[in-house]
């Protein structure tokens, strides 16, 4: 019970937007499917939804294949029982909301009255059963946003596809979309495949993130685990601030310590992943992860350059040794520009890339 | 197990597999419509025009084609033919620069003025292209006419002499000049329209003043687009054939297309002279395409943004009235003054006799000739217009919505033949349809066909830029809600398009009703359309009663697009 892919290839003339993709979509949970523009994670959606015919590969949903090219399977869209929200919304401008809502039903010849007990269910699940007869084109876009997964749930779809559902909504409606999405799915146990260029909307509404990169997935995993626990550099890149800096791993008796490279300063010591063995490695620190203690203190003495000031966090640039890093702090400690400082992390914190340095 | 699950909700396609199983993709089925699409619209489009150049240099001799050069020979060695393609040259170049001057200056004073009722005024003035070309110019020979022009009947009494005579290469300049000037007034205006204003403002604050900016930035800014509906203006002034031929041939003024009409009259007509001749046509408006898309590289700055932007109306006081009698004075020279001049003219007993009388009009139920011809007019206009519509949403549909390879292909196949004159694509219809076994020629059906052919792009274009403003994002959520191609179209797509479609109709509508180019190599007697009927009424020298026809055919024409569009703009109200 899962949306599985298997060597899904699609090329755009010479632009290969998928390539040789075989990953699998638990059901029962949101994935959500995240990547820079043109890295081939809308392509992926929409040949799962029909909507763009691979060059080759297997796809199958509840191990129904809808497209398989050595068999010659290729579902068009409206057979494969699937929901889909639009990132314009889609809204017909010629319908009704209850208009557009039906329409799914009408699709599979639901007798009459049952199509207007499920349009007054499912308007009232996203809170719009005051707004049925109204044309779907007076209403907000938050409104639109509604009737557009109200249009999507209506006929019990087995898998819901989103692309980019949220990014026409202004900044707090996103936020407060985000979480009605989240509630409804689990509510309804549905299986999400959510497609977005956002990192932090990935990170709020993800079960499991698929990271993409050149038409492959990067990473996938809980959000937790690609922020800090990155397999490569691109992710941690990609995925909020990241200091990335050469350290050199030497053992003694309480595990090891890490030294920053090329001056030496040892900015944390304790039980660290493959400790035993002395080594360069690449390293990341999140910005928000670096202890911050007073001049003279042990670690990375750094030089403050620039400080900003967001409400919840300051964050500071600084000049270290190993050059500029980014640091941000929570908390009432105030800091001005040309502060000295001393930056440590805890053991656990210390990301190793093995055998990036 | 999946393998057992697979098997067990198979497509229900399976019902039929030695079908399916060998054209599995959906893609390959596309590509079979498309081929047909392209074969049908080859048909239209494409084959007339490659049987006018063949027919250029191809006789029959014995029953077989043979190659030949001699009607290129004898069009080139003749000084008649040679006089007649300067004279198109000279008077499309002049109709082109006083068409430009006359549409930038009312698009100006339409879009940048506080003109009084700017809405109502910008409607009206685009009247003028929906005058057929014959009509237009019968109207400025009653009015101009030496004898018998309105205007100098009161002159010569009074001891002036006559000051008008619309038959001289002026008048021809004049009378097509005004009528074709709404082409460019439409492009620069639309190009004012979407100019960002913030341009001049940057100017203004740099330190220029109003009329600085307005030369030093407006009109470089806004060039392109005269440009454009400049040429626009020459290529459709070089395909003219109403108004040559009425203005132009009694003092022996031929332009090329007068002169097909002279080689057609020829018993027996020489189509290797005419097919040359068409040519000719065809090469000069190719030269126009090519010298604007030389002139303009890279100079395209007025980006349609779709957004719109406020153009900047430049406060008149009294200046504003000025503004407005100018462009009354443009609808009373072009629509107005020839209404009422016809009207006149239909209901005196003989040009400008001042005697009253019905008969004229009387003469369109009682004549046998106006039944049979407009009955021919409105069957022909009804299934050409429906016919161009279909097509034209066929092919709106794969070049915007499907990326089938080849949709570029028949794209400029529908496109091509845009930029030919009707009189040059007609008689490569005639020759096409010669040369095929079916008997189509001599029929209706060839002169619908025709027309579908020359047309179908007016609806194609219309229909794409309706169509590329509705999101693909509509349909494809349709096809996840489980509707199919076919009903998606149905449900969706043509709802959605429907006034595209309905004004589409209305325009080719339009044109058909009175067209007379595109017929004229094309009918017989039993063929016999409204425009060809007032033109033979014309030959004859009725004035009187070509007045009267010309009356049942802005009706016909005009008439009913403005009560097509009244009617559906009242729905969409009513809609919304």
């Amino acid at each position: 019970m899962s949306v599985r892919v298997e060597g899904l290839t699609k090329t755009f003339g010479h632009l290969r937007a998928i390539d040789d993709l075989s990953v699998t979509f638990q059901s029962g949970k949101i994935s959500v499917l995240l990547g820079a523009s043109g890295c081939g994670k809308t392509t992926t959606l929409r040949c799962i939804a029909g909507l763009e015919t691979p060059d080759g590969g297997e796809i199958l949903i509840e191990n129904e294949a809808v497209y398989a090219s050595a068999r010659g399977v290729d579902q068009p869209p409206e057979k494969r029982r699937l929901g889909m929200v639009f990132q314009s919304y889609a809204i017909w401008p010629h319908l009704t909301v209850a208009g557009n809502v039906s329409m799914p039903l009408q699709a599979h010849k639901v007798p009459k009255d049952e199509i207007a007990r499920r349009v007054k269910e499912t308007l009232a699940i996203v809170g719009l059963s005051d707004q049925a007869e109204k044309s779907a084109m007076k209403l907000s876009g938050g409104q639109q946003q509604r009737v557009s997964i109200a249009r999507c749930l209506v006929g019990n779809p087995r898998l819901i596809l989103m692309d980019e559902p949220l990014s026409n909504l202004d900044a707090k409606l996103r936020v407060e979309m985000r979480q009605e999405i989240r509630h409804l799915q689990e509510r309804i146990s549905a299986t999400i495949l959510f497609v977005t260029h956002d990192q932090e909307e990935a990170m709020s509404l993800g079960d499991e993130i698929f990271l993409f990169d050149k038409g492959r997935v990067v990473q996938k995993g809980p959000p937790e685990d690609l922020y800090f626990r990155p397999v490569v550099r691109y992710v941690a890149e990609f995925l909020g601030k990241a200091n990335l800096f050469n350290v050199e791993i030497r053992p003694d008796k309480d595990g090891a310590s890490v030294a920053a490279l090329p001056s030496g300063e040892v900015i944390t010591r304790g039980s660290i992943q493959g400790g035993a063995t002395e080594r360069e490695a690449l390293c990341m620190v999140r910005p928000e992860s670096w202890r911050v203690s007073g001049q003279g203190e042990a670690g990375l003495p750094a030089l403050v350059r620039e400080v900003m000031f967001v409400g919840d966090r300051r964050e500071l640039r600084v000049d270290t040794p190993i050059g500029p890093q980014i640091v941000v702090t929570y908390g009432y400690q105030r800091f001005s520009v040309g502060d000295r400082l001393s930056l440590t992390v805890a053991p656990d914190l210390a990301h190793l890339f093995e055998g990036q340095a | 197990m999946s393998t057992e699950t697979t098997a067990h909700v198979g497509p229900p396609q399976g019902e039929m597999p030695s079908l399916f199983k060998r054209s599995p993709s959906r893609s390959l089925r596309q590509a079979g419509w498309l081929t047909l699409a392209c074969m049908v619209l080859a048909v239209f489009s494409l084959f007339p025009l490659i049987a006018l150049v063949v027919r250029g240099f191809v006789e029959t001799e014995g029953g077989r084609l043979i190659l030949t050069f001699s009607a290129v020979k004898t069009v080139m060695s003749q000084s008649g033919y040679w006089f007649a393609a300067w004279n198109t040259v000279v008077v499309s170049i002049g109709s082109m620069i006083l068409a430009a001057v006359i549409g930038v200056i009312l698009a100006w004073c339409l879009v940048r003025t506080n003109v009084p009722f700017a809405r109502l005024l910008e409607q009206l003035a685009t009247m003028p292209i929906f005058i057929p070309p014959f009509i237009g110019a019968f109207a400025w020979v009653l009015i101009g006419a030496p004898r018998i022009g309105l205007f100098n009947l009161p002159a010569k009494g009074l001891g002036f002499g006559e000051p008008l005579d619309i038959y001289t290469y002026t008048g021809l300049i004049w009378t097509i000049g005004i009528y074709i000037a709404p082409y460019v007034m439409m492009i620069v205006a639309s190009a004012l329209r979407n100019m960002d204003p913030s341009l001049e403002e940057a100017a203004q604050v740099a330190g220029l003043s109003r009329v600085q900016t307005m030369f030093r930035i407006t009109l470089p800014v806004v060039a392109p687009s005269i440009l454009s509906g400049s040429v626009l203006a020459f290529v459709i002034s070089i395909g003219l054939f109403g108004t040559p031929v009425l203005l132009g041939m009694t003092k022996e003024i031929y332009l090329v297309t007068a002169r097909i009409y002279l080689e057609l009259q020829q018993f027996p007509p020489s189509f290797g002279i005419v097919a040359v001749l068409a040519i000719y046509l065809m090469i000069l408006s190719v030269i126009a395409n090519l010298l604007q898309g030389w002139a303009l590289r890279g100079r395209s700055f007025v980006t349609v943004t779709g957004k719109g932007f406020r153009p900047r109306i430049i406060q008149l006081a009294a200046g504003r009235y000025v503004v407005a009698s100018i462009i009354w004075l443009y609808l009373l020279l072009t629509v107005i003054g020839p209404i009422i001049i016809i009207v006149a003219a239909s209901v005196s007993t003989y040009t400008w006799s001042g005697k009253f009388t019905w008969n004229n009009i009387a003469f369109l139920w009682e004549s046998q000739d106006v039944r049979s011809t407009l009955w021919n007019s409105l069957i022909i206009t009804i299934l050409a217009a429906s016919a161009t519509t279909v097509l034209g949403l066929i092919v709106s549909w794969i070049t915007a919505r499907t990326r089938m390879r080849g949709r570029q292909f028949l794209e400029h196949v529908v496109l091509l033949p845009m930029s030919v004159p009707s009189l040059a694509f007609a008689l490569g219809v005639s020759f096409f349809w010669l040369w095929v076994p079916w008997s189509v020629y001599g029929t209706v059906w060839i002169i619908i066909i025709g027309l579908i052919g020359r047309y179908i792009s007016y609806s194609v274009r219309s229909i794409t830029s309706s169509l590329i403003q509705i999101h693909p994002e509509l349909e494809e959520s349709a096809r996840i809600s489980g509707f199919g191609w076919g009903s998606t179209m149905w449900r969706v797509t043509l709802p959605l398009v429907l006034p595209a479609i309905i004004s589409s109709w209305v325009m080719v509508y339009s044109i058909f009703i009175s067209e007379l180019s595109m017929v004229l190599p094309l009918y017989t007697t039993s063929s016999r359309t409204l425009s060809i009927l007032s033109f033979d009424t014309w030959a004859v020298g009725e004035f009187s009663l070509v007045a009267s026809l010309s009356l049942l055919q802005l009706l016909l024409g005009v008439g009913v697009m403005w009560f097509v569009t009244h009617i559906t703009k009242q729905r969409q109200i009513a809609a919304t």
